[in-house]
């Protein structure tokens, strides 16, 4: 279980790796402050219910207390005129010589709030004093009622009954009162002999009512009453109950013990406070919708549900707000970043946001300041230093290539061969004139070739005809631009390494021509040649054989072709093993004088 | 982002407000339940006495839906010209709901339909002619009659002359009752006497009764209206102390006055068979209420039994005969 979270969480932030620190900051933010929120929100919301429900059950209970206590003291009262009845004058008194109605009469009057009316019957269920004096019933036998039965058959006991309508007396305004009859079986005297007879005390039943009525237990809750076998003494809706509009659950009320029950009934669930009253076994039930207390919570929730939207819409507002605050000057950052990152130049560093933020900006900006001056140093230096060793090297051929000449002019001049002196150092003043070319690097085709031409006349003598040369220009190629000295490196190039070694019958063909307005300059030799792969590396790499050569490799024209003219122009290297090598100088076609004049103009 | 940003807000923002809504409403449905409904009930006669248990009823109910009851009785027995009137003046005095007991079952058809446009009409007892849907809180008034007549039958009037007070026969519950009181007796070898009374006034009626019984050699009476018996029973009563003869005479009615009741209980009825008044009351207010409200209210139906001087403490008359009262 563990595990499994632990991977989830883990694959979420994998997910959420490439999200933007905004994102991380306000989800974050908002998730845990929703939880937060949700959390308190529920703890309290929890204790409330629990409080609440605790609350009322423990109202309820002191509320039926106070019913208890009130329903007591009027019982008692009841029974205090049931005694003070049965000891002090029934007892005291010899019925046959004495009236007690007197007595009664005094009783009942100081009582009368309570009473409907005191009355002592015999055995045989006749009348023998009451108060107030009524005329019994013609078709009543009260032997027939329950609470003289009940006297009767429990003598030591004082008998309540359930509600019922008094219809002992005749009444000539033809009330009938509803009341609960306390009856006792007492002993008469009657002529000195005892009798046994009952005592009836009937208590108005609005008494009982006055008590149960306003009790409090929640909103729409009640209180009512009923006796041990459940039969309800008193119930707010008595007649709905008895007309069977309404049910109540009385019988299993009354099966309950004293203390809070919850119950569900009709598909309503209650609470249920039940406390016994003393005596009479009665018990007052005390009724609570559960909906009354759970309405209290439906509203509170509603309310939670509220403040916690409320709340959450805030700090998700804030949280973004804040996250902005933070994030927008990094994202801003990293955007001029992205963009130094992709190679724009002249980028502006945003320096905005808070001070360590700021303080990068400032970092980035300074650095990148110092890269730009850096490059741009880099690159002045890298291209004077090649310019100074391009130069260099155009030195370099003089020294070498003058002493070989030189020593092949001494050379002839010491065999006499006067006229091939002559050549010679006429074919070197020439080199020389064009190689100077008044320190000018870019020179016409025709000077290149009258270049070419000398050098190759010399290195004719020098290698005593070894190798048979020609050239050919084309008659629109002359007037072109060229660099200058750059086919005599690769004539050079051809000898050595074409024709050194070859019988005599080497060959040489220059070939300059003009291909759709590019200018064209082909060395061919019939040498050795090389393999493809071979002529491949001599563009790329110094070759890694040492040269015999005056040291301007090929790489060094192409890259100086490279160098003035972009990178679409060179060299270009064919070559086959045994059959010979075509080296192709390939340049743009510029008209050497135009360009000069354009030049001047500007 | 920021589009996304905006959904965000937006759809937070909804939340708050629905939420608010939701907390409005809440604070504002529980104040609706306050409403107090104006509800008029319109009598019979002009004897409000026979209709106390009703009233109970009515009472009770009007304290649990917080409704404010005006109980109008007619100024003069069974006028149907009246009770237009009083439904013309009641709708006028914007009750909400009327609950009336008919007159007459064809008469007042049309103005309790023409009522029934403008308000919930609620008819207790008794009903009109009419093709629409009507509530009629009323117990099975042909059953009360079929329990009767067996009742007296029961009582061994199967050879008896029976005078039959046919008063207010257009009222559609007494017809009823007839109804089903003849059905039984034209089984019986019982002969009969048809008696009305014709007098407006109370003494006058009274007279009439007192002589019909006089000069008649009836060995029963039957009436199908609480007043109507009150009025024999009393002349029963009255005559008795100067004839035995007339002590004889079994008087059978409906209704449970309470003057009534005293005289089941002294023997000068015999039996009445009466309907459960409170609940008739009862549900009337709460039919009106629902109503109102437009919601169905499932008419229950209302109980009869026959009362005779044995039965009537028997805990469940007892019940039925003397509302608790509050």
């Amino acid at each position: 279980m563990c595990n499994l979270i632990k991977l989830r969480i883990e694959k979420i932030i994998r997910k959420r790796k490439n999200e933007s620190i905004q994102h991380i900051i306000s989800i974050s933010f908002t998730v845990i402050a929703v939880m937060g929120m949700l959390m308190v929100g529920g703890a309290l919301y929890l204790r409330f219910i629990n409080s609440t429900e605790s609350m009322i059950s423990e109202n309820n209970k002191s509320m039926l207390e106070q019913v208890n206590l009130n329903l007591d003291s009027y019982l008692r009262n009841m029974m205090k005129i049931s005694d003070a009845t049965y000891y002090n004058v029934i007892k005291k008194k010899d019925l046959s010589i004495e009236s007690i109605n007197k007595e009664l009469d005094l009783l009942y009057e100081t009582n009368k709030d309570l009473l409907i009316s005191i009355c002592v019957f015999s055995e045989h269920g006749e009348v023998v004093s009451a108060s107030p004096v009524g005329q019994l019933k013609s078709s009543v036998d009260p032997r027939k009622s329950e609470w003289f039965s009940k006297a009767i058959n429990k003598k030591e006991n004082l008998h309540f009954s359930t509600p019922h309508v008094q219809n002992l007396f005749v009444d000539p305004s033809y009330r009938y009162r509803w009341v609960v009859s306390l009856s006792r079986a007492v002993e008469l005297t009657n002529n000195k002999k005892i009798t046994s007879g009952v005592l009836l005390v009937d208590m108005n039943f609005s008494g009982i009512e006055q008590i149960c009525k306003n009790v409090n237990v929640g909103k729409s809750g009640y209180v009512y009453l009923v006796d041990g076998d459940g039969e309800i003494i008193y119930h707010p809706m008595q007649q709905l109950i008895y007309s069977n509009l309404i049910e109540e659950n009385n019988k299993v009320a009354a099966t309950y013990e004293d203390g809070n029950h919850t119950e569900t009934f009709q598909g309503e669930k209650r609470l249920i406070t039940i406390k016994t009253v003393g005596y009479t076994g009665w018990k007052i039930v005390g009724i609570t919708p559960m909906s009354d207390i759970t309405s209290d919570y439906h509203q509170m929730s509603i309310f939670a549900v509220f403040i916690m939207f409320f709340a959450i819409f805030i700090l998700v507002f804030l949280n973004m707000f804040v996250s902005s605050r933070i994030a927008n000057p990094i994202r801003a950052l990293e955007k001029s970043v992205k963009k130094l990152e992709s190679g724009v130049k002249d980028v502006d560093i945003s320096i905005s946001g808070s001070y360590e933020i700021q303080h990068l900006g400032k970092a980035i900006r300074s650095m990148v300041n110092q890269m730009h001056t850096l490059m741009d140093n880099i690159v002045i230096e890298q291209e004077a230093k090649r310019k100074s060793e391009l130069n260099a090297l155009q030195e370099q051929i003089n020294p070498h290539f003058l002493y070989n000449t030189l020593d092949s002019i001494i050379w002839m001049i010491e065999n006499e061969n006067y006229d091939g002196a002559i050549i010679m150092v006429t074919a070197l003043a020439r080199l020389f004139r064009i190689s100077l070319s008044k320190g000018k690097n870019i020179i016409t085709v025709r000077d290149e070739i009258e270049h070419v031409r000398n050098y190759l006349t010399i290195q004719n003598i020098r290698y005593k005809n070894k190798f048979t040369y020609s050239i050919e220009a084309d008659e629109k190629t002359l007037n072109l631009t060229s660099i200058k000295l750059i086919i005599q490196p690769l004539i050079e190039n051809a000898i050595y390494h074409g024709m050194e070694f070859m019988g005599g019958d080497g060959e040489i063909l220059v070939k300059a021509y003009v291909k759709e307005s590019d200018l064209y300059i082909d060395v061919i030799d019939n040498g050795l040649g090389m393999l493809p792969e071979v002529a491949h590396t001599l563009l790329t790499n110094e070759s890694k054989i040492e040269r015999k050569s005056s040291g301007i490799g090929l790489k060094n024209v192409h890259e100086r072709i490279q160098l003035y003219f972009g990178e679409n122009y060179g060299l270009k290297i064919y070559s086959e093993p045994d059959e010979g090598t075509t080296i192709r100088i390939h340049m743009p076609g510029i008209d050497f004088y135009e360009a000069k004049k354009e030049v001047e103009e500007k | 982002m920021k589009k996304r940003k905006k959904q965000i807000s937006v759809i937070l923002f909804l939340l708050v407000v629905l939420s608010f809504l939701l907390l409005l409403s809440d604070t504002l449905l529980s104040g609706k339940d306050k409403k107090i409904y104006n509800i008029s009930i319109i009598t019979r006669g002009r004897n409000s006495e026979s209709l106390t248990i009703m009233k109970e009823g009515i009472d009770q109910a009007a304290s649990e839906v917080n409704a404010n009851i005006s109980f109008i009785t007619l100024s003069e027995e069974n006028s149907v010209e009246e009770q237009k009137e009083l439904i013309d003046r009641e709708i006028k005095n914007k009750a909400d709901a009327i609950i009336i007991s008919p007159v007459d079952y064809e008469k007042m058809a049309e103005p309790i339909e023409n009522a029934m446009k403008k308000v919930p009409v609620i008819l207790i007892e008794s009903t009109v002619k009419s093709e629409q849907v009507l509530s009629n809180i009323s117990c099975d008034n042909y059953k009360l009659g079929v329990s009767l007549a067996e009742e007296m039958v029961q009582m061994g009037n199967t050879r008896s002359n029976i005078a039959i007070v046919k008063n207010n026969l257009e009222c559609s519950s007494i017809k009823e009752r007839y109804d089903g009181f003849m059905s039984v007796m034209k089984n019986t070898e019982n002969t009969y006497t048809f008696w009305k009374i014709s007098g407006q006034k109370q003494v006058t009626s009274y007279n009439e009764a007192k002589n019909f019984i006089k000069e008649n050699d009836v060995d029963a009476v039957v009436t199908f209206d609480a007043g109507i018996l009150e009025l024999i029973a009393q002349a029963k009563k009255d005559l008795s102390i100067v004839s035995k003869e007339k002590a004889a005479v079994e008087i059978y009615g409906t209704g449970s006055t309470s003057k009534i009741i005293s005289f089941l209980e002294d023997k000068v009825i015999n039996a009445t068979a009466m309907q459960n008044e409170f609940n008739v009351g009862y549900l009337g207010v709460k039919t009106a209420v629902g109503m109102i409200n437009r919601k169905h209210i499932d008419n229950g139906t209302i109980s009869s039994t026959v009362i005779n001087t044995q039965n009537m403490y028997y805990q469940d008359n007892q019940r039925l005969l003397f509302p608790l009262i509050r």
